[in-house]
């Protein structure tokens, strides 16, 4: 199960937009593995353009400092409450809707969920623990006494695709690498077309569309690597 | 007062037949029609053969009171009961009427289908049911649950004893969901049928998620996601020609066999195409179905729940007439694994097979279970026993082909000759082991590549040579463990010579009540 939260790191007044994708296998109990991926959204494409996403190094360099700056604020914010719960300094928070996810470059952090209600996580960053509060802004019910999200960051080009109604998205059934993409913004598929393959366990497997639409947005390209519930294409 | 003569008595025999075939008047049938579905009599017409369908209790009626019900008539009581011929056999169906009181479910409704259930049960005979209904009939009350109750034991007892199809056409909510889920095949029409514990009201209201009624549990949605549906139709049409064709594979009931037919296929044809069709490269996959294809009777391949757990196919074909279950790795997706939804289609099929005397064909190309914690998470080791279950508790026919790979549990869960499999036969490319060779040769020979002047040459090395030496049909072949390994060009004709061997079949199980499968 994987959803993604849209929004905002850094502490007040030095807010980026960030994209995370939060993917959760639930466990029984009150443990679910929760992972959480971080990456700015694509910088705007011409949605006229081919589906490619240019990635320049300069975006990626400052995409992993944002995120290595939220990660140090991790490690720094050592105050540990009453409940030994630890609080991100300055007011770092996550928050919002979710939209696109999965780029290059992303710091892959495990974070154990102790309390779904508080949504506390504890967060495993290159084998550190820490425990951060994470604020999950849903739009029916903003959580009590929390500031609201200040914007919601227009998303931007073929970055920015929700689970809306007639949406189909197509997820990776299981980790691997992208060998080939054949769907293109724009084309019409049937119901088992194959938009996709991707390497797993040793075979070329075929990514099939699940149903008659067209590619409204494509979302990997050949070489990337992906997680299992990764969003590669979507079908309207 | 003058007695009636015989003819005023047949004119009003024929008033109060017309009123019960007018169903909910021309009004609503026409809203029926313009939303895209047809009315429940012109289901039943498409269903059996022309002119061979007998309506019982037309003349039903509800008997409730409670908010003015007593003021209105229900024809049928919203629901049409009877048999007919289906290929020319016997069958049963019931057919809800949607223009009728929104086809909901009342006592009297609800006791015209548990008669039918009973009787089809008794003259064992398939049952069909056609659903298309609002849900219970709130001011019936409790009845109304009673009815439901009293359906869903019948479709219990009815199992694996006839046949039994549920046919969603319309709405079918809450309670009433559950008789398709106790069936053997739900089909479903695309756009027109929904099926959902709790509609997408209670849903927002409940717990705020938004959702539409196709998202929530519309044909697709239950059959790619989850598993509930076995078919989605475009058309009504293609839905009842598509249970015909179905029932033509299946017998009447649990004691009969299923119905050869002579469908002109050559059963000594052997098949070129099948040599090539397998790539030797082994990563690059190919449709199962083309090799299905190539071997059945006339390459005729009926698949049931084609659009769930695509990384397994089942289905019903013919092998020189005699009707089979088929149940293939498919390699294309997602490595052919099995995984927890293909272990509950295949467990699910291969004891339907089971109950109604269907021998089954299993073909083989699986590299393992798929790994992961969402897999663990979620409980693959159950549901993957299932299959093992389901299988060692068959007593039909089972023959199974080994194609390419066959790993570990998963050559096991396949019908591997240990959970009784009569002939298991393979290709020369076959490469039955515990595990592939690049991960066996990592392991055995891991303090050899280690030390290795050149580890990645070495491991290379030792990977062709676990192939060559392990990964291929003859270890197992020297055990027993394979009786034949077959040019593929033979296929057909092999798998036809076992299953006429096994054709008498008789095999003894400790007498017990049931067994424990894992759910």
């Amino acid at each position: 199960m994987s959803e993604a939260y849209q929004g905002e790191i850094g502490p007040d007044g030095d807010r980026r937009p960030m994209v995370i994708a939060v993917s959760r296998a639930r466990v029984g109990g009150r443990v679910s593995r929760t992972v959480i991926r971080c990456a700015e959204p694509a910088p705007a494409v011409d949605s006229a353009a081919s589906g490619e996403r240019p990635r320049s190094p300069a975006a990626a360099a400052a995409m992993s400092a944002a995120t290595h700056r939220f990660l140090s604020v991790l490690a720094e914010a050592a105050q540990m409450d009453g409940d030994g719960r630890v609080q991100p300094a300055g007011g770092w928070r996550i928050g919002g809707r979710l939209d696109a996810l999965g780029m290059d470059g992303i710091h892959r952090m495990r974070v154990e969920m102790r309390t779904p209600q508080m949504q506390t996580y504890q967060v495993t960053i290159d084998g550190r623990v820490y425990e951060v509060t994470v604020e999950e802004i849903r739009k029916a019910s903003p959580p009590p006494g929390a500031p609201r999200a200040a914007k919601r960051p227009k998303p931007a080009g073929t970055a920015a695709a929700g689970t809306r109604a007639g949406e189909r998205p197509i997820r990776a059934p299981m980790p691997g690498k992208i060998l080939a993409v054949n769907a293109v913004q724009g084309d019409t598929v049937t119901a088992d077309t194959v938009v996709a393959i991707l390497e797993a366990m040793k075979m070329e497997n075929d990514i099939l569309a699940p149903a008659e639409g067209t590619v409204k947005s494509v979302h990997v390209q050949p070489g990337d690597t992906v997680n299992t519930g990764d969003l590669m294409v979507v079908i309207e | 007062m003058p007695h009636r003569t015989i003819e005023e008595l047949i004119a009003q025999l024929e008033a109060k037949r017309s009123a019960a075939l007018a169903g909910g008047g021309p009004d609503r049938i026409q809203k029926q029609h313009e939303a895209g579905k047809l009315t429940a009599r012109e289901r039943l017409e498409k269903l059996f053969d022309a002119g061979t369908f007998v309506e019982l209790d037309m003349f039903v009626e509800h008997r409730c009171t409670n908010f003015d019900m007593d003021k209105t008539v229900a024809p049928g009581d919203g629901v049409i009961t009877g048999f007919g011929s289906v290929n020319g056999r016997p069958a049963y169906a019931f057919a809800q009427d949607f223009t009728v009181i929104g086809g909901s479910l009342g006592e009297m409704h609800a006791k015209k289908i548990t008669k039918l259930q009973d009787l089809a049960m008794r003259m064992g005979a398939p049952l069909i049911g056609i659903n298309d209904s609002g849900g219970a009939r709130i001011q019936e009350g409790v009845d109304s649950l009673s009815g439901y109750g009293d359906i869903f034991y019948r479709n219990t007892l009815a199992s694996g004893v006839i046949p039994q199809i549920s046919v969603l056409v319309g709405p079918s909510a809450g309670g009433a969901v559950y008789s398709p889920a106790l069936t053997d095949f739900v089909f479903m029409a695309k756009g027109i049928a929904k099926m959902f514990i709790t509609g997408p009201d209670v849903v927002k209201a409940a717990i705020g998620e938004e959702i539409s009624a196709e998202d929530l549990g519309g044909a697709m949605t239950h059959n790619q996601l989850s598993g509930n549906a076995h078919f989605a139709c475009d058309t009504e049409d293609e839905l009842f020609a598509t249970i015909r064709y179905l029932l033509s594979f299946l017998p009447q009931n649990n004691l009969e066999d299923p119905p050869r037919a002579a469908v002109g296929d050559d059963p000594h044809r052997t098949a070129e195409a099948l040599i090539h069709l397998v790539p030797t490269i082994p990563s690059k996959p190919y449709d199962m179905r083309d090799l299905i294809g190539q071997v059945v009777d006339n390459g005729e391949f009926l698949e049931v729940h084609r659009h769930f757990a695509q990384n397994i196919v089942v289905g019903f074909a013919r092998l020189n007439g005699q009707p089979i279950g088929i149940v293939a790795n498919q390699p294309r997706i997602m490595a052919g694994c099995l995984d927890i939804n293909a272990s509950d289609k295949a467990a699910r099929f291969v004891r339907f097979c089971d109950a109604f005397n269907i021998p089954l064909i299993t073909l083989v190309d699986v590299p393992g279970y798929l790994p992961g914690s969402a897999q663990e998470h979620g409980g693959v080791i159950r549901h993957g026993a299932k299959l093992l279950f389901a299988y060692s508790e068959a007593t039909v026919p089972k023959v199974t082909l080994i194609i390419r790979k066959s790993y570990g549990g998963a050559y096991l869960a396949m019908c591997s000759r240990h959970l009784g499999a009569d002939m298991v036969i393979a290709w020369p490319q076959a490469e039955i082991a515990v595990m592939g060779p690049e991960g066996a040769a990592n392991i055995i020979f891991r303090k050899e590549i280690r030390e290795a002047a050149d580890p990645e040459a070495r491991q290379q090395e030792m990977i062709d040579e676990y192939r060559n030496n392990f990964a291929n049909p003859y270890q197992a072949a020297k055990r027993g463990y394979v009786d034949a390994v077959i040019n593929p060009k033979d296929t057909r004709p092999t798998l036809i010579a076992a299953l006429e061997m096994a054709a008498t079949k008789r095999e003894q199980r400790p007498r017990k009540k049931h067994g424990n499968i894992p759910l």
